[in-house]
């Protein structure tokens, strides 16, 4: 029976953190078995002491490791609860770990809360960022055999996965998620380091532009936990709502659900034009109606346009000024000319496959009309090239696609001689890992 | 008529008395059995014709809940490509299976030639390349296995900046060294290793080239390469044209010189004479009106070997359709536009469509009657226009008049 399909599985397990969500499940299956917000809610150690530790596996009950000093509410059913004084925090930033207690917590959850298994008895595949430094993967390494005792490790990077899981080697690879839009080529498997691009104009700056875009109609969007009960109102009248009193609630958590608002109309509503941005053939297209969680109901119509149109062209003209700006947009340039950016730093051998292989993968990809336009506007830069876009039709395989690739990548049987072993990390270090995973 | 009598006929011979309830059965081929492990639809593809007839639907067997299940075992293997035993749980049906080797290819390595110490202080001294920077170069080609899109990169050697083409030249011409000096070596394989990097770094320079055009650019080398393609075709029309005229000229001579030929034998003229003839005929017809012209090609008749070939001209000029024809077919058809004025001026004047009695003469003056139709309704149109120009503007220079009138008395008032 080995040569059946699956017959190299080790049941590995493939763990892809990402700034929005995080995917872990089971090598060689077609999706992840659990998906959960990588943002977690914290309660520092005062408040969480007169509480009962309702959830034992987030406290873990390994002795080796130092208690963490908060409470930690991982998970969608644990955050988005309201409770006084939690903050909501988000462990990653531009795509990489920077509280690395809090990623603990988030390993903790997805192995044992989520998958329920002992790590020591599965090889672990973890993803990472094409721009992840020495440190991270090797405090990575550490953390995987230091603390989960796996017995075999590995770190593969994002884009490569992405194209494994189309199934093309050699590829230009999209990545615009939530809080950093990248294009990475890729070669052969190997990532051309040179050619990587990112800018962090993404689905978190569109989130951003549209709570301002919401200011300037003045609309004032009132999350979830603040509605007690909401009563039918005809468009455009003022909601009806009986609102709930929450003394202590931090800005973050305000935020957060104010976010999740905006998510929810992003994806419902919000559109890309297919061609060049024209506001007077947009005008003439439908509106569309949203309803906020307090009742209130209206329609959009050329707005629902603007803010997704800010990836293309990331201008004045788009962007609407912030009070307190937190990324810097002056150096930001449409995603139309990082892909061109990137593909002239690649040998001219190169450029034709990885032309014809565009791969589109990430959440803020799933606008619609977002494909047509990219289409649209990449095509003309190179006019002597065939530009072939492949994006996955399924909203999963786009959101999950480095876990996607791993999840094939852990489960091919010759991939087995590329695990770093305990025995291997035991004899040389954590500093195997850049010598092993040099992907 | 009894199946016996036909068979008779037919000439078929019996079957055997006790098989003939059954004829079907036995000529029905006998139903290839499915081989397990193999899904229906694989072994329709590889297993004989599908069955035509219509099967009758098997309906999926109870489980049978009693067995026992099947035994999985979670059982440790290790790779045969690692070399430190790792030891991996893969779950294994059957107690005595191994992974085979096959199974699980290790990855093969690229054969790469080494130079020794002294080797490289004796062929492969280089003023840019310090023994540091090749050995960097070679580490790198085994790490990422001759990727020379990725060697480059990832190359990082502290000072120095290369190109790809600096990478490949380097560790090509290593190769070629080597190979040529090293005893025990096939130097045949040193073909393997050429490498010219002049004409790569052409050949990637036109490329980029290529790739830096603009779309106009490449719109308009797209019509240019139309335009030639046209061109050519052309005169390859042009070519063919010419030969077939040449080959009907060359018809001639062969003609004249039979002719000559026969006149020869006939001891008659000189033949230089006999040669001008045609020429003349030719310049002769061409100079008689078209009628006289008409009746000479018709008249010609097989008297002479030179006119039974009529000029080319002659033949272009009048476009005879295959078959009989009647000659008021010949008349010219009257514009789209101006058949129904015309047919109203000839009905006015009691005439028919076409003539009744289309001789010749009919037929001239009847394509004279159609010509003078039209001028004269062309005319007549070109009259109406005019007249109703001049009317406007008439009305216009009254209204003009009447307006500067009124200003100048409203300038008096």
């Amino acid at each position: 029976m080995a040569a059946t399909f699956g017959g190299y599985e080790v049941t590995a397990l493939v763990l892809d953190v990402g700034t929005a969500w995080t995917r872990a499940g089971y090598a060689g299956e077609d999706c992840p078995k659990a998906v959960f917000p990588t943002a977690y809610g914290y309660l520092p150690e005062e408040e969480s002491e007169d509480k009962v530790r309702d959830n034992q596996a987030v406290d873990t009950d390994v002795s080796n490791i130092k208690k963490p000093k908060g409470k930690y509410y991982l998970g969608d059913g644990e955050i988005n609860v309201w409770r006084p004084n939690m903050e909501v925090k988000n462990p990653l930033n531009d795509g990489l770990v920077e509280d690395w207690d809090a990623l603990e917590q988030i390993w903790d959850y997805a192995l044992k809360s989520r998958l329920h298994v002992d790590p020591r008895e599965h090889p672990l595949l973890v993803s990472e960022v094409a721009w992840n430094t020495r440190e991270h993967r090797e405090k990575l390494i550490e953390l995987a055999f230091e603390k989960y005792e796996t017995p075999a490790f590995y770190v593969a990077k994002n884009p490569v996965l992405t194209a494994y899981a189309s199934g093309r080697p050699t590829a230009m690879i999209l990545d615009c998620g939530a809080a950093v839009t990248s294009v990475t080529p890729v070669y052969d498997g190997f990532v051309l380091k040179k050619g990587i691009i990112k800018q962090p104009i993404a689905g978190d700056f569109i989130n951003e532009q549209i709570l301002l875009q919401f200011g300037q109609l003045n609309l004032n969007p009132v999350p979830q936990y603040l509605v007690e009960k909401k009563n039918y109102v005809d468009p455009d009248q003022p909601a009806n709502v009986i609102l709930r009193n929450r003394p202590n609630t931090t800005a973050s958590f305000h935020k957060y659900m104010l976010m999740k608002i905006v998510h929810e109309y992003k994806e419902s509503v919000c559109q890309l034009y297919e061609s060049t941005y024209n506001e007077q053939v947009i005008s003439s297209r439908p509106m569309k109606t949203f309803e906020f969680p307090d009742g209130y109901n209206t329609s959009f119509g050329t707005e629902r346009f603007r803010a997704p149109e800010i990836l293309f062209q990331p201008s004045s003209e788009f962007i609407i000024p912030s009070p307190e700006p937190t990324v810097d947009t002056s150096p930001c340039v449409g995603i139309h000319h990082m892909i061109f950016n990137s593909l002239v730093t690649c040998d001219i051998d190169a450029r034709p496959a990885m032309m014809s292989n565009l791969i589109v993968t990430g959440g803020s990809t799933l606008f619609p009309g977002f494909v047509d336009r990219l289409y649209h506007e990449v095509a003309p830069k190179v006019p002597g090239m065939k530009v072939r876009i492949h994006a996955p039709g399924n909203s999963m395989e786009r959101k999950c696609s480095s876990w996607l690739g791993g999840s094939i990548l852990a489960s091919l049987g010759t991939f087995h001689q590329l695990w770093i072993s305990r025995k291997e990390y035991d004899e040389h270090g954590k500093g195997i890992v850049e010598k092993k995973c040099d992907y | 008529m009894a199946t016996s009598d036909v068979r008779d006929i037919l000439q078929i011979s019996r079957p055997a008395p006790g098989a003939e309830g059954t004829p079907k059965k036995s000529t029905k081929p006998e139903k290839e059995k499915k081989p397990e492990g193999i899904s229906r639809e694989l072994f329709q593809l590889i297993g004989g014709a599908p069955p035509v007839a219509f099967t009758k639907p098997t309906y999926k067997q109870k489980p049978n809940l009693r067995q026992k299940a099947a035994h999985w075992e979670l059982r440790e293997f290790v790779h045969p490509g690692r070399t430190d035993q790792l030891a991996l749980l893969r779950w294994t049906k059957d107690i005595n299976n191994n992974i085979t080797e096959d199974d699980l290819q290790e990855f093969q390595n690229l054969e790469v030639i080494h130079y020794t110490d002294e080797e490289y202080h004796k062929y492969l001294l280089d003023r840019d390349w310090t023994k540091e920077e090749t050995d960097y170069l070679f580490d790198l080609y085994k790490r990422y296995d001759g990727r020379f899109m990725i060697i480059y990169d990832r190359y990082d050697f502290p000072g120095k900046r290369r190109t790809m083409e600096d990478l490949k030249d380097r560790f090509y011409f290593v190769q070629r060294k080597i190979i040529q000096q090293r005893p025990g070596q096939d130097k045949a394989e040193i073909a393997k290793y050429n490498y010219d990097k002049n004409r790569e770094v052409d050949r990637k320079r036109n490329l980029c080239m290529l790739f830096t055009r603009t779309s106009e650019q490449i719109k308009e080398e797209e019509a240019l390469l139309e335009e030639y393609e046209r061109i050519e075709q052309n005169e390859k029309k042009f070519a063919k044209e010419r030969e077939v005229l040449i080959k009907s000229l060359a018809f001639q001579d062969i003609s004249t010189t039979v002719k000559r030929k026969r006149s020869m034998t006939n001891g008659s003229s000189t033949p230089a004479t006999e040669i001008v003839t045609p020429v003349l005929s030719v310049s002769a017809s061409e100079s008689l009106p078209k009628k006289s012209r008409r009746a000479s090609a018709s008249s010609v008749g097989s008297s002479a070997v030179v006119e039974a070939h009529p000029p080319v001209e002659h033949v272009r000029r009048e476009k005879l359709p295959p078959g009989v024809i009647v000659r008021s077919q010949k008349i010219p058809q009257v514009k789209q536009g101006a058949i129904t004025k015309v047919t109203k001026y000839l009905q006015e004047a009691g005439l028919g469509i076409r003539p009744s009695m289309p001789t010749e003469n009919v037929c001239a003056k009847w394509i004279e009657l159609q010509k003078a139709i039209v001028s004269l309704h062309d005319l007549k149109r070109h009259v109406e226009k005019q007249e109703h120009e001049l009317k406007t503007k008439k009305q216009v220079l009254e209204k003009t008049k009447a307006a500067a009138g009124g200003s100048s008395s409203s300038q008096n008032w």
